[in-house]
């Protein structure tokens, strides 16, 4: 039996929409477990991302509860939410959203710094370490104007692994890549997760889905499907391609 | 009809920073426009009150008995006089308000109601304006100046007591009102004037009489000379010619010169007029920053739009068009509610100074000055927009259809890794670092805030807290007490018990006079131990032919040290030489000094100046205390100078007025400096806010950042106003002073003073940055979020 780290019960997220209500996510529960790499899939517009941005407390539902570790996220106050970012959540957007004045390193050790519990010189090598692991050690002294998207996006993974999060959250983390940044993005996340780090991506894009251990589908703002599969190995990528093609396929995908 | 939706789009989109603009605009307007009416006025109405009150272009005081009708035949013959109108007063050397409890050391001067009470105004109950038609005086009643109120607190109805003989009785005349002197009425001067009736001036000139030897005053011919008109002469060649051509220097006591009584009347307004305006010319430039940076932020803010019309057709001058006449609404908008502002702050003003300057000078805004002034301020601005928007025509649709902003890239020496020690200090460090041009201007706004206030600060310093520096610039030699006894015993006794009290440190005597130095008559400070004199170059006149002037005498004479000049006294003329230049701001500077052993070549077999002796002491600070005792031992045996001045009160008063003044100024550009730029910095910096928030970051931790940002950046502005004003005060103020006859001023301040206007600017930047960047926490890490 796996344990739950997150767990969301009767979510819901409207938007003002003409005068009318437009429900983007309508009563969603789901539980996230620890070890998964966890991977929401829809249709253009389903609400992926806003469940994402929901469940991370980066935005405020309309309704419904998110817990994390059994606390209520939604209900946290301001300073509160930012210690749980700090600490438990990280997040890698489809973007980069590097702070434009710091330099990759810095961008890392920034958040690093936020943690209590290690020295600057603890985060500063960490961080490195971090940018090294994501091949991006000869650039982490370079202005985020100053290095490639892939580049970029690797030093906001490495960011958003400096505090060893609870659960790292990745809204179309390959979404502005090429094939090959794509695919190395993608590598890092699965090593991660294969060294037990929770995951929790958005995605549109099969090869990316392919690394999950469990798929969730959402339609219309409700979860309707779901799929587990064994941890990601190399070998069995095209096979593990088909599946999700034909999960899909009954999602009506 | 062209630009009419754009510029209302525009105004709309940048109402706060056109808010602020606004303001500063009108602040600077209602300044500038009240320093232009407050000096303007006074000048103008003084003039016109001292030519009804008939007096001269110079006016002598003729004390002894001299033929008058031959001297009055004199002067008519010359040809640079047009006429010569004698006006005859009675002179008293010491008056008492208020019964016999307050005595002024200081001579009033009695004019006759029926000789020349139609040439003055007499002011209504409050002082808002004046009589039409005033109740004739009676016998035994006077009408003093305003400024009775302010040095004594006087009211109608109190008296005014006056002794005609040493020890003998007072006559006691009640205050019927009061009058508009703008000969004697300012505070500032010690001489004072007073109307009765021709009948009470009798009594006193029989009183006087029967005084004799022992009469505290004396009847007194006023030679008021009129230069002949369209004369082309200074007030001191007209004062050589007359002198060097008929007897009158040898009659006179003292005299003086229409625009000296016009420069001691306004000496007050004249002061704080210059400091004021030096403030506004602050607050221009510091305006002109915040303008500047607002319109470069709003061009970065609004450069995908501009980007789009000008795709769609507009042209450069078209958007430039847009911007010039959004700031000229609000400029036009700013003065144009600026102006009637000022004349509230006028009228109060000039109520308020009613007591000290003794003048209701009219409220009403002088609208050509003004409007030259204010056009030249619109002019100024308008070519610093025109300049500040050249960067509209380098948009170029391509970049804007990109999202107009541009890469973040800097290199600078100053760069310094963020550590976790003091993390937001090197966030916001990082942040001046990066992007150092936004906020150049609040730092030189800063630093011209922290210069204004630290040079005020000063000023005040010099001051000190009892006047004593402004006292010691006006006093030719330093002293703590001096006294003149009118016997030897009394002088024993005195300066044994100021030995026992306070310990005599130094002695010396003293006393002024007056004297014609190159046909020009000034006044004469004789001492008996020249070292005393405070001297700014050159040596003290140590020898019996040497004098020293102040830097006033040797402008208006044109000599130096070296120069040999002819002095008249009593009738005597002999050749000096100029040793030094000193510091005496008496007479506004007319002075020179003189050594006693020098002055007495003039009174050889003649009559004896009576001198005061004045101390230094070991320990001052009981000259005050010491001065009370000994008058009200010693009473009339005694006469106490305690190198203190009635108008000095009046001066740091006003000076505190003044200091609230600018802070409470200081604040609002402040505030508007930082809400300018914080605004435009926040827009700039949603981003990056966002990402931190979404790394954990706090509200509270980021405002934090934020607000040392402007910390740090008032920190450096700061620094260098304290600078600023320890370099330029003293040339500036020196500047501004000498018009008053102080030559040199010389400022010193204790470190924590030199700091503290820049902790103040630097704690209200802090704050106001804090304050506005409440918004940070409107900011939430969803604007990242891309759908």
């Amino acid at each position: 039996m796996k344990k739950v780290i997150m767990k969301a019960e009767d979510l819901c997220k409207s938007f003002a929409n003409n005068g009318g209500q437009n429900h983007v996510l309508d009563m969603v529960g789901l539980e996230i477990y620890e070890g998964d790499f966890t991977v929401i899939m829809g249709s253009s517009g389903a609400g992926k991302s806003t469940l994402l941005y929901a469940l991370s407390g980066m935005d405020k539902p309309t309704g419904g509860e998110v817990y994390y570790r059994e606390r209520p996220v939604s209900r946290l106050k301001e300073k509160d939410m930012a210690a749980l970012r700090a600490g438990e959540f990280g997040f890698v957007f489809q973007q980069a959203h590097l702070v434009s004045n710091l330099t990759l390193l810095e961008n890392v050790t920034a958040a690093g710094f936020l943690n209590r519990h290690k020295s600057g010189k603890e985060v500063t090598e960490r961080a490195e370490a971090l940018l090294s692991r994501m091949n991006v050690e000869n650039a982490m002294h370079r202005l985020p104007s100053q290095v490639s998207g892939g580049e970029a996006q690797r030093a906001a993974i490495a960011r958003a692994m400096i505090n060893e999060p609870g659960l790292l959250f990745a809204d179309e983390p390959t979404g502005a890549l090429n094939k090959r940044n794509t695919q190395e993005v993608l590598n890092l996340l699965t090593e991660l997760n294969a060294e037990g780090q929770n995951i929790l991506m958005v995605t549109h894009d099969i090869k990316a889905a392919v690394r999950a251990t469990r798929l969730l589908y959402l339609e219309d703002g409700k979860v309707i499907g779901e799929m587990s599969m064994q941890p990601y190995c190399k070998e069995d990528a095209k096979s593990r391609e088909k599946q999700v093609d034909a999960w899909l396929a009954s999602m009506e995908w | 009809m062209k630009y009419f939706n754009l510029l209302r789009a525009d105004m709309k989109s940048q109402k706060g920073s056109l808010t602020g603009i606004f303001m500063l605009v009108l602040i600077i307007t209602a300044s500038l426009c009240a320093v232009i009416s407050v000096w303007s006025n006074s000048n103008i109405y003084e003039k016109e009150r001292i030519e009804r009150a008939e007096y001269g272009d110079i006016a002598y005081w003729i004390m002894n008995d001299t033929n008058q009708d031959a001297l009055v035949e004199q002067l008519e013959a010359l040809d640079e006089v047009e006429r010569v109108k004698v006006q005859e007063i009675i002179a008293f050397n010491r008056y008492f308000v208020k019964g016999e409890t307050e005595g002024v050391e200081g001579s009033i001067h009695l004019l006759s109601w029926e000789d020349c009470g139609q040439n003055f105004q007499i002011y209504r109950e409050g002082m808002g304006g004046f009589l039409e038609q005033p109740e004739e005086l009676r016998d035994g009643e006077v009408y003093v100046s305003p400024s009775f109120c302010a040095l004594y607190d006087v009211q109608a109805g109190d008296t005014l007591n006056l002794t005609a003989k040493e020890g003998g009785p007072a006559e006691s005349f009640i205050i019927k009102g009061f009058f508009e002197d703008p000969v004697a009425g300012s505070a500032m001067m010690g001489m004072k004037q007073a109307i009765m009736t021709e009948h009470d001036m009798q009594k006193l000139s029989g009183l006087l009489d029967e005084a004799g030897a022992e009469a505290q005053g004396q009847r007194v011919s006023v030679f008021h000379l009129f230069r002949a008109e369209n004369s082309a002469l200074s007030a001191g060649e007209f004062q050589k010619i007359v002198n060097a051509e008929t007897d009158l220097a040898a009659a006179v006591g003292f005299s003086y010169g229409k625009d000296t009584i016009v420069g001691f009347m306004l000496i007050l307004y004249n002061i704080f007029a210059g400091f004021l305006l030096v403030f506004v010319v602050v607050l221009l430039v510091v305006a002109l920053l915040v303008i500047g940076h607002s319109i470069s932020s709003g061009i970065e803010q609004n450069y995908v739009d501009m980007g789009i019309l000008k795709a769609v057709g507009y042209t450069q001058r078209d958007l430039r068009t847009v911007w010039l006449l959004q700031y000229l609404f609000v400029i036009l908008g700013g003065m144009g509610i600026g102006i009637p502002l000022s004349t509230l702050a006028v009228r109060k003003i000039n109520s308020l100074t009613v007591t000290v300057t003794g003048l209701l000078v009219p409220s009403k805004i002088p609208v050509g000055n003004s409007l030259l002034a204010l056009g030249a301020i619109l002019l100024l601005i308008m070519t610093f927009i025109c300049v500040k928007t050249v960067g509209i025509g380098r948009i170029t649709p391509i970049r804007a259809i990109r999202g107009g902003a541009e890469d973040v890239y800097f290199k600078s020496r100053f760069m310094a890794p963020i550590r976790k020690g003091g993390l937001h200090f090197w966030l916001a460090y990082r942040q001046l670092v990066s992007g150092k041009k936004q906020y150049i201007s609040a730092c030189l706004v800063a630093a011209l805030l922290v210069f204004f206030l630290s040079l005020t600060d000063r000023m005040g310093a010099w001051l000190g807290p009892d006047g004593k520096g402004l006292m010691d610039s006006f006093s030719a030699s330093c002293y703590d007490l001096g006294i003149k006894c009118t016997d030897e015993e009394t002088a024993e006794e005195i300066e044994a018990l100021l030995e026992a009290r306070a310990g005599i440190k130094g002695s010396y005597q003293f006393v002024m006079n007056r004297a014609s130095v190159g046909q020009i008559e000034y006044l004469m400070n004789i001492i008996s131990e020249p070292d005393y004199f405070n001297m700014l170059s050159g040596r003290s006149c140590l020898y019996q032919n040497e004098i020293v002037v102040t830097q006033s005498v040797a402008d208006e004479l044109r000599i130096g040290i070296g120069d040999t000049v002819p002095v008249s006294f009593g009738g005597k003329e002999l050749d000096f030489i100029v040793s030094g230049i000193y510091q005496c701001a008496n007479d506004m500077g007319e002075n020179f000094g003189i050594a006693k052993e020098g002055f007495e070549q003039f009174t050889e077999n003649g009559e004896e100046e009576s001198y005061y002796t004045y101390y230094l002491f070991e320990d001052a600070s009981g000259a005050d205390e010491l001065a009370r005792y000994l008058e009200e031992t010693y009473g009339d045996k005694i006469f106490v100078d305690e190198n203190t001045w009635s108008g000095v009160d009046i001066i740091l008063l006003a000076l505190s007025a003044f200091m609230v003044f600018m802070y409470l100024i200081t604040i609002i550009f402040i505030l508007i400096t930082v809400t300018l730029t914080g605004s435009k910095v926040l827009y700039k910096e949603q981003h990056d806010l966002g990402v931190y928030k979404s790394l954990g970051y706090s509200s509270g931790k980021l405002r934090l950042a934020f607000a040392l940002r402007f910390g740090i950046v008032s920190a450096a502005g700061s620094a260098l106003g304290v600078l600023l004003s320890a370099a330029l005060t003293d040339m500036l103020a020196t500047a501004m002073l000498r018009m008053c006859g102080i030559s040199r001023f010389t400022s010193s301040l204790s470190p924590f003073q030199m700091a503290l206007p820049g902790i103040i600017v630097c704690a209200l930047f802090f704050l106001f940055a804090w304050s506005a960047a409440g918004r940070v926490k409107k900011v939430e890490p969803g604007i990242l979020i891309v759908e």
